[in-house]
């Protein structure tokens, strides 16, 4: 483990002890068509290899404009459609909404794009039945496959600092798509999560929250197809909004929403 | 100073402002609830234009020597309060809306699933 938690609450998790949890992959995907065919073949293949839980999928079209909504449809996976385009924070969010309303031990976020390998979930489950409350797949421990421009590493070193400053805790892939939470988590979130680009944010919210939070190796590839939502302009605004975001977090640290 | 060409022409100014808001609420395009703080402000606008000894005198209180001055300051000061009541309200909107949009798709499923279960059936 590259870091340690820095609080002594960090032991209230969690659910170490079940045997088969109940784990639930939801997609988030805005646009994604040309992605998604692939992306739900290769976590079917996943889920049916999976020897550490029950696994369903859960797709979250976010008012995609293309045809996202007949490709889930013809793919026979689960979907949840939002009207209209809400931002990635909101479209996690009504993920475990549902995942809490269904009873899931264990919600695992991949995003739709095809980055990231699902031959992780085993280890991401593995990590969450081991005690973890959040365990993130980080690019940035072995430092393989797609590591992101300069730039967007750049911002990534600073969010990551400003999380060690505020808790005491180095998390370095603090955006990262690829995580997993358990129950407890989940319960928080379905309750509580950020507008847009959550992540750093939600990890700043886990910490808070007392959660246990553990980052393992993940290779990212590059994108299969499409181009990214987040250009420069969007970047810089992202380092504004979620520096502001976590700071704000930590200063509210303690009160119930 | 406020001479009286400029006197009659807030006067005006200020009435014409009051009786749009009011208008606004009998054709019911604003709603009372966001608005109070518009009529809240059109009514100080005409109270500060007909009795200018009121911003004279607050104005000397906070050390503005020219009373103009310290009308365009209230002034300032009360859009200031309007735009940040303005975001309170939006804010306030686009959790409510998030949350509909989150409660729609969920039941968007729960119908599609019903009615797929329903087409299972009938064949």
């Amino acid at each position: 483990m590259r870091h340690k938690a820095g609080r002594a609450n960090n032991d209230m998790a969690t659910n170490s002890g079940y045997e088969k949890p109940k784990a639930l992959i939801i997609v988030p995907a805005y646009n994604e068509a040309s992605n998604l065919p692939q992306v739900i073949q290769e976590l079917n293949a996943a889920c049916k290899e999976s020897g550490q839980a029950a696994i369903s999928i859960l797709v979250i079209n976010d008012g995609s404009t293309d045809n996202s909504k007949e490709v889930l449809s013809s793919a026979g996976v689960a979907y949840l459609s939002m009207p209209f385009n809400m931002g990635i924070g909101a479209a996690m969010q009504t993920g475990y909404q549902y995942a809490l309303e269904n009873k899931y031990d264990i919600a695992i976020q991949i995003d739709g794009d095809g980055q990231h390998d699902p031959k992780m979930i085993d280890a991401m489950i593995d990590a969450i039945k081991g005690g973890y409350d959040a365990v993130i797949g980080s690019r940035f421990i072995d430092r393989q496959g797609y590591q992101s421009t300069r730039l967007r590493r750049g911002g990534i070193v600073i969010l990551s600092s400003l999380i060690s400053v505020l808790y005491g805790i180095k998390i370095l892939d603090v955006t990262s798509g690829l995580r997993a939470i358990n129950s407890r988590l989940i319960h928080i979130y379905a309750h509580d999560y950020s507008d847009d680009y959550a992540e750093p944010e939600a990890i700043a919210q886990a910490l808070d929250a007392g959660a246990k939070v553990k980052e393992i190796p993940a290779v990212m590839r590059d994108r299969q197809n499409g181009e990214s939502s987040i250009n420069t302009l969007k970047s810089f605004y992202y380092m504004v909004k979620v520096s502001l975001a976590v700071i704000m977090r930590k200063l509210c640290s303690g009160r119930k929403v | 100073m406020i001479t009286g060409r400029l006197f009659y022409f807030l006067a005006v100014c200020s009435l014409l402002f009051f009786m749009g808001i009011v208008w606004l609420l009998i054709k019911k395009r604003i709603i009372l609830k966001y608005s109070l703080i518009w009529f809240f402000f059109g009514i100080g606008m005409i109270v500060l234009t007909l009795v200018p000894g009121i911003a004279a005198d607050v104005s000397d209180m906070v050390g503005i020597s020219n009373h103009m001055n310290g009308i365009y300051f209230f002034l300032d000061g009360g859009i200031i309060l309007i735009l940040v009541s303005l975001t309170v309200i939006v804010s306030e909107l686009n959790s409510r809306v998030r949350k509909l949009a989150q409660e729609c798709a969920k039941m968007e499923k729960r119908i599609r699933e019903m009615e797929a279960r329903e087409a299972e059936a009938e064949v």
